[in-house]
């Protein structure tokens, strides 16, 4: 549906050429065709129905909201029967807003960039959100093609191809493809056939360097509308509020008074308030009027392993001789310390692999914005980088009491008399950088459901 | 009763009877200032001890700074030798006027006494005046009921 309205758009040339990059980027999102298998598309993982993310409520209870990829695996007896991602898909709204990652020396901390860990630094483009539309793509357990120029390859025989090139300039696509670029594109990464190379599409040098313009321009533009009214619009009641024109409920004021005050949720999901020292409680207007909910920091929040990530089962060779996590259910899921640590290759500045160990187990700091939107009523949603927490109920709770009730358990072992996620937070998957700021906020559960009401209020779309 | 809060209280129980909360000196040390404030608490209380595990919690004035920040405790079975540290990241809200540390001990010995002394620092390494005073704690006996680490 969209990506139909968005293709007769581009086909109208009635476009602006603001609107030209955003509209391709829309056709690229919702284009199945640039998976290995022709199969799924950014927004399968990436449902604008559920603030961009998971959308599929049956995975959230399953498997932490990872979906299934491109690439079944057909093994006899295998589980899963699919390839399938490590992590819980993270909403990209408002991701365009991330800075690249830097590592700011007088806070001594890490700003910026997209993925739960911080991988897509965007220190090429300078743009971290173009930097993650390149990731999905080229993941072994997303989209898994083999080859950047596999996408491109796949745009050439696009129904927008035109439009693409209207948009990067005239024969963009024009690169002189080998006679198995179908063969090579149809393999997923991974593969052993590859042997590890992860340019087997056998193109000149010119046509390289074309073909990797052609890739950061397509992730460019993806870019240009996940930052587009369509994803990042600033709709919400609470923007409303902002500018006067809407009022908050009781309920949905006292969450706000909660998530800036004693709940100190807007110590990092900042919303805006104006940050001078007054002494007692913060009488000060808005600084920001359109607040992104996230200071794009990293913490470890000491989660629970989530058992349920079908990650843990893959560690053994799918039909293509490939085995996504060789560590199986031992793989401890550092985030940003796997990135720092070379998990996906050298980090770019070679200099903050030190800094590695102040960064294990710390994962980003998610926008609050449109956290609170479902696609209808009792969907379950996935939350954090495993999906453990499945409602902002839980996120809430966990927050209040995770330091009141901590066992030594893993999730499903929690003792007789506790309710797990009530009176049961089995240990944290890595116990090391765990942030103190929470834990035992002295929530009583009314004042939990007031922060729950007061989320609604940032979900876009909100008519005053 | 629901299980749930019977189990609250199961915790609550031990701590209150276990814990042992005792100023040991209540002056701060040459050159390091206590910090004052009528609304903050500097004095660190045990905020729920288990048999391996102790969360260690305080108050000052809002340090400012830089937003990450360390609350580090030292601790150990003498009250002269402190010779254990353990630091856990707190992040500061610059739009609060005060500022809750708190540092999660592990791997400690059930029904052990540790002493303990709290102090915080930024993320650039400076620290903060802090509450100087040795206060002390008693880890529960081994209870399947409580949390280890």
């Amino acid at each position: 549906m969209l990506e139909a309205k968005a293709l007769a758009a581009a086909n109208s040339g009635k476009l602006d050429p603001y609107h030209q990059v955003q509209t391709l980027g829309e056709l690229e999102i919702f284009d199945p065709n640039l998976s290995v298998n022709s199969n799924i598309a950014c927004s399968y993982c990436h449902d604008p129905m559920a603030g961009y993310a998971n959308g599929v409520s049956i995975l959230s209870v399953f498997t932490g909201g990872s979906n299934p990829g491109s690439v079944p695996i057909t093994v006899s007896g295998a589980y899963p029967n699919n390839r399938i991602a490590k992590r819980n898909p993270q909403s990209y709204t408002y991701a365009t807003y991330y800075p690249p990652l830097h590592y700011n020396q007088s806070q001594a901390d890490f700003y910026g960039g997209n993925f739960w860990d911080g991988r897509a630094s965007g220190y090429r483009l300078q743009n971290s959100s173009a930097h993650q539309a390149q990731g999905p793509p080229l993941d072994t357990q997303e989209m898994a093609n083999p080859d950047s120029a596999c996408v491109v390859w796949k745009l050439s025989q696009s129904a927008y191809k035109s439009f693409f090139e209207t948009v990067w300039g005239a024969d963009s696509l024009e690169i002189a493809w080998p006679s198995n670029v179908a063969t090579i594109c149809s393999t997923p990464a991974g593969a052993a056939s590859l042997g590890g190379n992860t340019t087997p599409v056998q193109l000149s040098t010119s046509d390289r360097t074309l073909s990797n313009k052609d890739f950061d321009e397509f992730a460019q533009a993806i870019a240009s509308y996940e930052g587009s009214d369509s994803v990042s619009p600033f709709t919400s009641k609470f923007d409303y509020y902002l500018a006067g024109s809407a009022t908050l409920t009781t309920q949905e004021q006292n969450g706000y008074d909660l998530f800036r005050g004693k709940g100190s949720c807007n110590t990092c999901h900042l919303d805006g308030r104006s940050s001078t020292l007054l002494g007692g409680s913060d009488t000060g207007q808005a600084a920001s009027l359109q607040p992104l909910f996230t200071d794009t920091t990293y913490n470890n929040l000491g989660l629970p392993k989530n058992v349920r990530l079908p990650w843990y089962s893959e560690d053994t060779p799918d039909q293509w001789g490939f085995t996504a996590n060789p560590l199986g259910f031992g793989f401890t899921d550092l985030g940003m310390g796997l990135f720092l640590d070379g998990y996906y290759g050298a980090p770019p500045d070679l200099s903050w692999g030190v800094l590695e160990p102040k960064f294990d187990g710390k994962f980003q700091t998610s926008t609050a914005r449109n956290a609170a939107q479902v696609p209808y009523a009792g969907f379950v949603k996935a939350y954090m980088h495993n999906g453990y927490l499945t409602s902002l109920k839980e996120v809430v709770h966990f927050y209040n009491t995770r330091d009141v009730y901590p066992y030594n358990v893993l999730s499903g072992h929690c003792p007789e008399g506790t309710i797990e996620k009530v009176t049961c937070w089995p240990m944290p998957e890595d116990p090391n950088n765990e942030n103190l700021t929470i834990g035992k906020l002295g929530l009583s559960p009314e004042e939990e459901d007031d922060i729950v009401a007061f989320l609604g209020t940032l979900v876009d779309g909100y008519k005053p | 009763m629901t299980s749930a809060s019977k189990s609250h209280l199961v915790i609550t129980a031990l701590t209150a009877v276990v814990l042992e909360f005792v100023l040991l000196q209540p002056r701060p040390a040459c050159g390091q200032q206590l910090v004052s404030s009528a609304h903050v608490n500097p004095d660190p209380i045990v905020e729920s001890v288990f048999d391996t595990l102790a969360f260690i919690r305080w108050t000052t004035q809002n340090p400012g700074g830089t937003i990450l920040h360390f609350a580090v405790v030292h601790y150990g079975n003498d009250p002269k030798h402190l010779d254990l540290t353990a630091e856990s990241p707190t992040r500061i809200n610059p739009a609060h006027s005060d500022m809750i540390f708190r540092v999660r001990i592990d791997n400690l010995l059930p029904g052990t006494t540790y002493y303990y002394k709290v102090s915080s620092r930024q993320a650039n390494g400076a620290v903060d005046s802090a509450p100087n005073a040795v206060s002390r704690f008693t880890t529960t006996a081994t209870n399947p009921m409580s949390a280890k680490q």
